[in-house]
């Protein structure tokens, strides 16, 4: 078995391989931001999830501290659980079009939240984001929670899922996981 | 992992003729550990866990292996953890072809060697 839930220490673990796994991505090759933009599209309908979208330089000093904010611990539990995150280098011509769609500047860093059919639902960026500096760490993370997709109700969804078994004569597979 | 080897085309194009494919997040949904605790009662779990049942929610295999003690198979990585696994589909299909199974076990054994423990 890949996975047993024994509580935080395993969700520790589990965040920092994801890190690992993320950086490991990041550095084998720099992702397409349309693509990028459409997995977590994808993603987030799959999962009643936000996207995320990071508008970074990553050689840019303000980039790279919100890029290492994102990584402490519970600000990478948040976006686990609740967002699906697309990097947007915002200099590639793919970049760039997609930080006009959503209206952020491409030479200042943002985040963005959009549903997941890709409506824009807020922003964070300029003082609100990083001021003198340094990343604002806990405001960022109280906007982006005031922002996140309520919670769906496992009785409906598996209600549901019976329905649609029922009237396709199937048989459910039913799985039960956690984000970690 | 699971859901990424049952987004695989081949895998979920089979797997359509005969299962719908339901994922109750246990820590994101409200209710979702309380069906979790009372599909699989005192039987070892872990995450994931996995059952399937009928169209009237009546269990007819999970994903505990009666020859591993009722051990837990979760994403279904090790030889004998698949084996259960296309076990649990053999046993509750009704309208895939043998095409089908064997397409579904070969992207599973070739899917899953990157995830091997060795020596097993």
């Amino acid at each position: 078995m890949i996975n047993h839930r024994v509580g935080s220490l395993l969700t520790g673990f589990a965040l920092a391989g994801l890190l690992r796994a993320q950086e490991a991505k990041a550095e084998a090759k720099p992702p397409d931001p349309a693509q990028a933009m459409a997995t977590a599209l994808a993603k987030a309908q799959k999962h009643n999830k936000r996207v995320l979208a990071a508008f970074l330089i990553k050689e840019d000093a303000a980039g790279a501290a919100i890029e290492a904010a994102m990584k402490g611990k519970e600000f990478a539990h948040l976006l686990l659980y609740e967002f699906e995150t697309a990097s947007i280098g915002p200099l590639a011509k793919a970049g760039a079009d997609l930080a006009a769609k959503y209206g952020v500047d491409p030479g200042t860093p943002a985040l963005v939240v959009l549903d997941d059919k890709g409506k824009k639902l807020g922003a964070i960026d300029g003082e609100a984001l990083v001021k003198d500096g340094e990343v604002r760490t806990e405001a960022v993370m109280t906007a982006l929670k005031k922002l996140t997709c309520a919670p769906l109700d496992g009785e409906q969804v598996l209600a549901a899922a019976l329905v649609e078994v029922k009237k396709a004569d199937k048989r459910l597979l039913l799985t039960f996981d956690a984000p970690w | 992992m699971l859901e990424e080897f049952l987004g695989r085309p081949k895998v979920a194009a089979a797997m359509a003729k005969d299962w719908v494919i339901c994922t109750v997040d246990v820590d994101r949904m409200t209710h979702g550990k309380v069906i979790n605790d009372r599909l699989k009662g005192d039987r070892e779990g872990g995450l994931p866990w996995l059952a399937i049942l009928d169209a009237a929610g009546k269990e007819l295999i999970s994903s505990n292996d009666p020859k591993k003690k009722g051990a837990n198979i979760g994403a279904p990585a090790q030889p004998d953890e698949i084996d259960h696994f296309l076990l649990m589909l053999n046993q509750t299909k009704q309208h895939c072809t043998e095409a089908d199974m064997t397409a579904i076990e070969q992207e599973l054994r070739e899917f899953a060697k990157p995830y091997q423990r060795p020596g097993r």
